[in-house]
């Protein structure tokens, strides 16, 4: 127990943390590319054809996992912002602005992923369902973190700005997706809802969840690589930078 | 100097002395007015004159232009006791903070939304909206635009010295539940029936906001001091 | 089932969607990777070149 402790301790300070990413990012790398490959080419390539929709269901191999996605980087976001603020930690903070671009990436693709598998299967490129305004929404929302922070020129300061938006953020998002229901019904008070996924048996079920875990991984992997650059870009006038990146 | 003992008194204080201040430079009450108008009157040039089309219309258009009012007339919140050493008093005082922020935020309310509630009454006019349903404008718009001033104090805070609009787009998503109870009000309000549920929702979220977000914005405003 | 490379193009004239999808994945994916690797470059090269 004390060694896990030990550990995220260590962690928490940049030149360990950009040792140890240093190190492992091959094998994360590695790890990524082939559960993601793996999960993708299943799900693409290789799932039974949809009864209903035809071939055109198997964009949900990509746009399922990029929708998790973007929520657990906004939930993730918001965590390491509340670790930042109670335990100080340096990586914390810097975790949000790496993370942020990347979540922002995720919910663009489940955006237009999900865009363009309207278009074939409702024939529309579009429509103000709860799940896709709410998708809308936790855009806007990653595009403040990613404004605030960039506006910011102390960029310490920018990371607890940021951090209070995430932690903001993450209490408001369940409100929001409530009154977004809600306000979706209200509207639509007919119970066809065009957001129905086609009922999965498990040869579609499985690629699923190879592909979130995949996608999953390769989050990971995209993390560690930003959070590199970004210590490297934070920490440049360091001694141990010095030794450790531009080998002096 | 009389003894201030009292953290009511300093509320008081903070509230008097900015409410002062707001009304010595007529901009700052007639701008927001103005634009809230401005972009009311847009609609219709935009949309097309028909009756029937702005009526159904008319509680939303108000609704979101007196939410982007509100939003941007907020900026100069804070810029100007920053710079001039008023807000370090506010910390260094022994009273909790977040009442003398509430106290801004009371006064930006009532210099800015109350015009704005105001203007509405002419705007149902303009843009012909349903009878029955002015009350329940005013009434909504009141407990709204309250909780946006919260929010705008909190977006001005955190980007303290930027622009407005980067204060705006921070804290527009969060207002969404805020327009979407009050555009179910004038709704209900519309079809003559009952919204005094909704109402308390959006009380409900005020009495959370108000400690909640005056003391965010402390530890907003906070972060400029390190 | 995979019965021909034809048949996973082309799915029915519904190809282009999903490979469009595929295509916007990769572009993202690729802009995240590529904007830290930038980054290091351009940092490296400014401090080894300081004379």
């Amino acid at each position: 127990m004390s060694r896990i402790k030990n550990w995220l301790i260590a962690m928490g300070s940049p030149p360990h943390f950009y040792k140890w990413a240093t190190s492992s990012l091959p094998w994360l790398a590695g790890l990524a590319v082939i559960v993601f490959c793996v999960g993708l080419t299943w799900g693409i390539g290789f799932s039974p054809t949809d009864y209903k929709q035809g071939d055109v269901y198997r964009i949900i191999y990509i746009h399922v996992p990029s929708a998790i996605l973007a929520e657990s980087i906004y939930i993730f976001m918001a965590i390491s912002g509340f670790i930042s603020m109670v335990w100080r930690a340096k990586i914390a903070g810097m975790l949000i602005n790496s993370a942020a671009p990347i979540g922002a990436g995720f919910t663009l693709v489940a955006l237009l992923t999900g865009s363009i598998w309207g278009k074939p299967t409702w024939g529309t490129w579009w429509v103000w369902d709860a799940r896709l305004t709410s998708t809308l929404i936790l855009f806007f929302l990653y595009a403040a973190i990613i404004g605030l922070h960039s506006s910011i020129e102390n960029k310490t300061k920018g990371d607890r700005a940021v951090a209070i938006l995430a932690v903001l953020g993450v209490v408001i998002v369940p409100i929001i997706k409530k009154s977004v229901d809600w306000w979706q019904t209200l509207h639509q008070p007919s119970t066809f809802t065009l957001t129905s996924s086609p009922s999965m048996s498990p040869e579609m079920y499985l690629p699923l969840l190879v592909c979130v875990l995949g996608f999953y991984c390769l989050f990971i992997f995209m993390l560690t690589n930003s959070l590199r650059g970004e210590i490297i870009s934070r920490e440049r006038d360091k001694s141990w930078v010095k030794k450790q990146f531009f080998k002096y | 100097m009389t003894n201030r003992d009292n953290t009511l008194d300093w509320f008081m204080l903070v509230l008097r002395r900015d409410l002062t201040l707001s009304f010595r430079r007529s901009a700052t009450y007639i701008t927001p007015l103005i634009f809230f108008l401005i972009v009311v009157t847009f609609f219709p040039l935009a949309l097309g004159p028909s009756q029937s089309l702005l009526g159904s219309l008319a509680a939303g258009i108000i609704w979101i232009s007196a939410l982007l009012s509100s939003l941007l007339a907020v900026e100069g919140i804070f810029s100007e006791d920053y710079r001039d050493g008023t807000l370090d008093q506010y910390f260094v005082s022994s009273e909790p903070v977040f009442i003398l922020i509430f106290a801004k935020v009371l006064c930006h309310w009532l210099v800015c939304g109350a015009p704005i509630i105001l203007a509405s009454i002419l705007s149902s006019i303009f843009l012909y909206l349903p009878s029955g349903a002015l009350f329940a404008l005013i009434i909504s718009l009141l407990l709204g635009t309250l909780f946006m001033s919260l929010l705008g104090a909190l977006g001005a805070a955190l980007a303290l010295g930027k622009s407005a609009i980067l204060s705006a787009i921070i804290v527009l998503p969060f207002s969404i539940p805020t327009l979407l109870m009050g555009t179910a009000i004038m709704s209900a309000a519309v079809n003559q029936q009952d919204y005094s549920g909704f109402l308390s929702i959006m009380g409900a979220m005020l009495a959370v906001g108000i400690p909640g977000l005056c003391l965010l914005t402390v530890e907003a405003i906070l972060l400029n001091y390190e | 089932m995979l019965d021909s490379l034809q048949l996973l193009f082309i799915m029915d004239g519904k190809g282009p969607y999903v490979w469009a999808c595929l295509l916007i994945l990769i572009i993202v994916i690729f802009i995240n990777l590529i904007i830290p690797v930038i980054r290091l470059k351009r940092i490296y090269r400014e401090e080894t070149l300081e004379e």
